[in-house]
């Protein structure tokens, strides 16, 4: 068993840590890691190398998912400066929900009506809202430590991505099904 | 995971579906989300001369257990006093819904729901008959809602 600590996702990557993502970069060095632990080149060694090999594999994979995600960057951001999002119980600004139920409601009339340019202009403009918070993320998490005010701020703002997300992709099926 | 009989009659069935005008003075609107489920809720109260809520509305979008919870608030707020509606418990909601542990945070969110109602009405100055309000007028700390 290792019980050496395992480095921080970013470290990790030799990434620095901060929300704005090079995803090349990201995709190189995974790879990289990846072929240096593969399950298949410990595939000769004995069962400890072995084992090893597959955990090792898998915390570069979770890794990687991780970081590649914008709302679990968020979050893993948070908890690397010790703010845990404290999961389904936080709130929310009012304008923001209420945004948010219109569209909602807007989005089961135009899906009731069957009215598909409505729907995808609905989910192009989740999309904006997306990238929207995730550049106010990338000004708060650069590479010094952030201050206690804009962390609480990451904090309203990785949620209400998760939230935005979580939409768009409830519309993505639509759309797709 | 099935739902329970009454999360299904609630779901099937949903009371006080729609909106009161949120502009109103006797109106109070809370407005609550979960982001990890994206389930949204809005619950709204109407409240009488003699503090006394005489009706309730929701909308909520998300799963039956949170359709569910905020219906059964409604129904159950009707007639309460707002400090009786304050005192509701998410375990009751729960309770009476028989929701599985992962849905507690249905229930929760009902439950503030309620609070964030009240609380908006108040803050609205929708108290006005009660005593409270000419103490804190004189003081001029910012309003901290008691929730």
């Amino acid at each position: 068993m290792n019980q050496n600590p395992k480095p921080d996702y970013f470290t990790l990557f030799n990434l620095p840590r901060r929300y704005a993502l090079d995803e090349t970069a990201l995709g190189e060095s995974w790879r990289a890691l990846l072929s240096r632990v593969h399950p298949d080149t410990a595939a000769l060694a004995d069962a400890a190398v072995k084992r090893q090999s597959v955990e090792d594999a898998a915390y570069l994979n979770e890794a990687y998912r991780v970081l590649k995600d914008p709302v679990r960057r968020g979050e893993y951001l948070l908890q690397c400066y010790d703010e845990a999002s404290t999961g389904s119980h936080e709130t929310l600004p009012v304008e923001f929900l209420s945004e948010q139920l219109d569209m909602r409601e807007a989005a089961e009339e135009a899906w009731q009506m069957g009215d598909r340019d409505r729907l995808e202009s609905l989910h192009a403009s989740l999309t904006a809202a997306q990238q929207q918070q995730q550049k106010v993320l990338a000004a708060l998490f650069v590479d010094e430590a952030p201050s206690m005010e804009m962390l609480a701020s990451a904090r309203q703002h990785v949620l209400m991505l998760q939230f935005i997300t979580r939409f768009a992709d409830d519309l993505d099926e639509k759309l797709n099904a | 995971m099935a739902y329970s009989e009454k999360v299904l009659e609630h779901y099937e069935n949903p009371r006080n579906v729609g909106s009161f005008d949120k502009a109103e003075s006797d109106v109070g609107t809370g407005m609550v989300g979960a982001p990890a489920c994206g389930d949204v809720m809005r619950l709204q109260i109407k409240v009488g001369k003699d503090g006394v809520i005489e009706d309730a509305r929701f909308k909520t979008y998300g799963c039956g257990s949170a359709i569910a919870s905020s219906s059964l608030v409604t129904e159950w707020v009707k007639g309460k006093t707002l400090d009786e509606a304050m005192a509701i418990k998410n375990t009751q909601i729960a309770e009476e819904l028989a929701l599985p542990p992962v849905k507690i945070h249905c229930s929760i969110l009902a439950e503030d729901a309620i609070k964030a109602a009240i609380a908006d009405y108040k803050a609205k100055g929708g108290a006005q008959s009660h005593a409270e309000e000419t103490a804190e007028a004189k003081v001029c700390a910012p309003h901290v809602p008691t929730a």
